[in-house]
């Protein structure tokens, strides 16, 4: 009991940096409500990081090494989207609508009347896309891109 | 010799010289391929001093040079890797020489050509010179195009994010440019880009960070982020509502600001709050793209600050705003959603987030679908936004917000919340920042003084409404003088008054604040006001709206004062507040407000103050004020009460 009491103790005064996401930068490991706490510790270790001469645009929260000069690397644009924006899209794929769900059918490049189509989807599969209260940006992606796979209409779209 | 062989000799001879030829001819070849022409580099120099392209407004913005005092020009900007000559922070002559020598040069400067490192001062240089491909070849900017693939700004917007009371760093507001992607991502404003100049903070204390902020400690820069990061940050953590202003600028003129943007990667300069903030490189990197156009000279001119709004509105000035698009924050429109439902939902909600109510409610089953999916968003966003506050804990609602979102996910209803009102007034159309005043001061033995006042920003309860946040005070430096036929005297000075009246209702519980730091006199309506101290006055409570556009607020009070007139020099006192702020009958504005303090300590005077003010405005630039004012001191020796009417006309500029 003591020695967990000062192993909390000693985590508890440990730099919030050292809790910087492990993943590639993108802030893939990011769960839902993660809230102020995660971004604080991320805009902590972007700020301080910040240095002047090495001619980049700053380092804009979590995305250190998936983006370059500011903008997000091509490859990392759907799931770094879906990192920062994993709490508005749990509520618009439940709710079936939302401004975030339609800029990820537009990050996956899905158009018209199979936005629609896109949206039921993510919606019925609701449970199996947010499974637990754990599950990370990198899997709710990968959860999408396997439904959409498996979608006559939308297999198409998928990476 | 024989034939033969002076032929040989011939052949050979022709042979080495062939090669010779061609030896020089490759050389030459490689000459024009891998190194400028150096004699063009004079030409161009020579040429460029003729037409003194040094002393234009075009050029000297690209330096962020603005003539300053006695028409110095020295830049705002400190990154010395962003000047070329040593002398080129504060002369551009030198520092133009220096960047067309530069562009003769092919080593690399931070892993980029230097005709691409500095691609907005090149794309000037060579359209105003007219430069020659073949005396200096062009580089290939690859990594600069890469980014502006990647980009693809097709349009520009100026985003405005209002101030939240909460948050006293948020208190002017806040001003950044997005990079609209064209093509069918064009609408989607989340994958747009946002250009953002901050300053470098570590997160300290509000003290620290406030002296900090003042006296350029802090280094800003621009950085440049997915536009969903500032949405985040201002639309749902914080409270702010953003305004998108379309920016219309034509293809070159976009063009070069993004030129330009690329030049500033990494440069830093002072950051000052009030000055040299945000809004101000805003502006100094549109007009580098459009030299027609004078956006800060108004704000170098006289006291050194740069309101953000104002930034705004000296765009609009110009003419290249659009009418903007109204993005509430999550809260208000939480607010919205949960006074769409209906008394019975309103409850049930509060229930739900309290832990008293449940989706297995025979009163929550029975509902049609439609009805279950509004309650069942507004009670998820309800919790969600209790945690951001830090009110519930991850662990103990996640799961709740999770059951709520799976019900939601089950059920095919559409809600069908209305959008939020669009205020019809934008900030920008509101008062303007500063103002001043003419009045009346008449005093009970029919003393009068003539009143003369300025305050150079910002807004108060009674000033015109429209365009500003609703409950809020915020004023800084204003000044007031009293003249009467034997002087004019400095009747008081409001330094900094802040009053963060956040009113509650079903949903919010917010508290209120106010922090006040006056120089008064010991008496202010007396016919012998006494000596200028300073007084500071502080507290927090709780406000509430009686009516509709009506505040009601309630402060548990403390206050200091120094001044050489009260008894030890000095006064301490606590006691409270009662106020009550309408705008509701624009463009009548109203308040009334007491106070009552009791002596703690020093001079131990019992204070008792009433202050009943109305005021008529005439749109956003004129209005009418006149108030009635009470002030009663007592203590052991002495009891007075001075009262007072005051008329003021006063202007908003």
């Amino acid at each position: 009991m003591i020695r967990k009491t000062i192993a909390l103790v000693v985590l508890a005064a440990m730099p919030l940096s050292v809790f910087a996401d492990k993943d590639v930068g993108c802030g893939l490991g990011t769960q839902v409500w993660e809230g102020q706490s995660g971004i604080v510790a991320k805009v902590l270790a972007a700020t301080t990081n910040g240095s002047f001469g090495n001619q980049t645009f700053g380092i804009s929260t979590g995305t250190l090494g998936c983006s370059k000069d500011g903008v997000i690397k091509a490859e990392y644009r759907a799931p770094a989207f879906a990192a920062a924006n994993l709490d508005q899209l749990a509520v618009e794929m439940a709710t079936g609508q939302g401004e975030s769900l339609e800029a990820l059918a537009s990050l996956y490049g899905i158009e018209g009347a199979d936005r629609e189509a896109f949206f039921e989807l993510t919606k019925t599969n609701y449970g199996q896309i947010f499974a637990s209260q754990t599950t990370s940006a990198t899997e709710v992606v990968a959860s999408v891109q396997s439904l959409m796979k498996a979608d006559a209409r939308l297999a198409r779209y998928a990476a | 010799m024989s034939p033969g062989r002076q032929l040989a000799g011939a052949a050979a001879f022709f042979l080495r010289a062939c090669s010779w030829l061609l030896a020089l001819a490759c050389l030459a070849a490689g000459f024009s391929a891998a190194a400028a022409d150096p004699g063009y580099l004079d030409e161009l120099q020579a040429s460029a001093r003729e037409r003194g392209l040094a002393g234009t407004p075009a050029w000297q913005r690209l330096l962020h040079a603005n003539p300053g005092v006695l028409g110095r020009k020295e830049s705002t900007l400190d990154f010395r890797g962003f000047f070329l000559s040593a002398e080129g922070k504060s002369d551009p002559q030198s520092e133009l020489d220096a960047t067309l020598a530069t562009f003769f040069d092919d080593s690399l400067l931070y892993e980029e050509p230097r005709q691409c490192r500095f691609k907005a001062r090149y794309e000037w240089l060579k359209a105003q010179l007219g430069f020659d491909a073949a005396r200096l070849p062009e580089a290939d900017c690859a990594r600069l195009r890469e980014w502006l693939e990647a980009i693809d700004a097709s349009a520009l917007t100026l985003v405005f994010a209002s101030n939240d009371l909460d948050g006293p760093s948020t208190t002017f507001g806040h001003t950044l440019l997005r990079l609209d992607a064209g093509g069918a991502a064009g609408d989607q404003r989340l994958l747009a880009y946002a250009v953002n100049y901050a300053a470098q903070t570590t997160r300290e204390a509000g003290m620290l960070y406030a002296v900090k902020g003042l006296t350029g400690f802090y280094q800003g820069t621009f950085s440049v982020m997915p536009y969903y990061e500032k949405v985040r940050e201002y639309e749902r953590f914080e409270h702010r509502d953003l305004w998108e202003y379309p920016l219309l600028l034509d293809d070159a003129a976009r063009q070069r600001l993004m030129w330009h943007l690329w030049e500033l990667r990494g440069v830093n300069s002072d950051y000052f709050f009030f000055g040299e903030n945000c809004s101000y490189q805003l502006l100094s990197l549109i007009e580098s793209a459009a030299p027609q156009m004078d956006l800060t000279s108004s704000f170098r001119s006289g006291p050194d600050y740069t309101i953000p709004i104002d930034s705004v509105r000296a765009l609009r000035n110009v003419g290249v705003l659009g009418e903007p698009a109204f993005r509430p924050a999550n809260a208000h429109r939480l607010k919205h959603r949960f006074s769409e439902l209906s008394d019975s939902g309103r409850t049930w909600v509060q229930a739900y987030v309290a832990g008293k109510a449940g989706l297995e409610d025979a009163a929550f089953i029975e509902l049609p679908a439609a009805e279950q999916a509004r309650r069942l968003e507004v009670a998820h966003d309800a919790l969600y936004f209790r945690y951001q506050k830090r009110e519930t804990g991850r662990s103990a609602s996640l799961p709740r917000a999770r059951e709520l979102l799976a019900a939601r996910s089950r059920n095919p209803a559409v809600s069908d919340f209305s959008d939020v009102p669009r205020p019809p007034i934008s900030p920008d159309q509101g008062h303007g920042s500063g103002r001043i005043g003419l009045g009346l001061r008449a005093l009970e033995d029919e003393d009068t003084a003539a009143l003369l006042s300025w305050r150079p920003a910002y807004h108060d309860h009674l000033d015109p409404p429209q365009g500003f946040l609703a409950g809020g005070e915020i004023e800084f430096l204003g000044i007031e003088l009293a003249v009467n036929d034997e002087h004019i005297r400095l009747d008081h000075a409001r330094l900094l008054n802040v009053q963060a009246v956040a009113p509650r209702d079903e949903l919010f519980k917010p508290w209120s604040w106010f922090a006040t730091l006056d120089a008064v006199r010991a008496r202010p309506l007396a016919e012998r006001p006494g000596s200028l101290g300073g007084a500071f006055t502080g507290g927090g409570g709780a406000a509430w709206t009686p009516f509709t556009g009506s505040q009601l607020f309630a402060f548990a009070t403390t206050r200091v004062e120094a001044n050489s007139d009260l008894g030890r020099g000095h006064d301490l006192g606590a006691g409270a507040k009662l106020g009550l702020a309408v705008q509701r009958f624009t463009p009548l504005t109203l308040e009334l407000s007491g106070e009552a303090l009791e002596g703690l300590a020093g001079a131990d005077t019992d204070r008792a103050r009433l202050d009943a003010t109305m005021q008529w405005s005439f749109g956003v630039a004129n209005g009418l004020r006149l108030g009635y004012r009470i002030d009663h001191r007592r203590d052991d020796d002495f009891r007075e009460r001075d009262t007072a009417v005051e008329l003021r006309w006063l202007h908003y500029f």
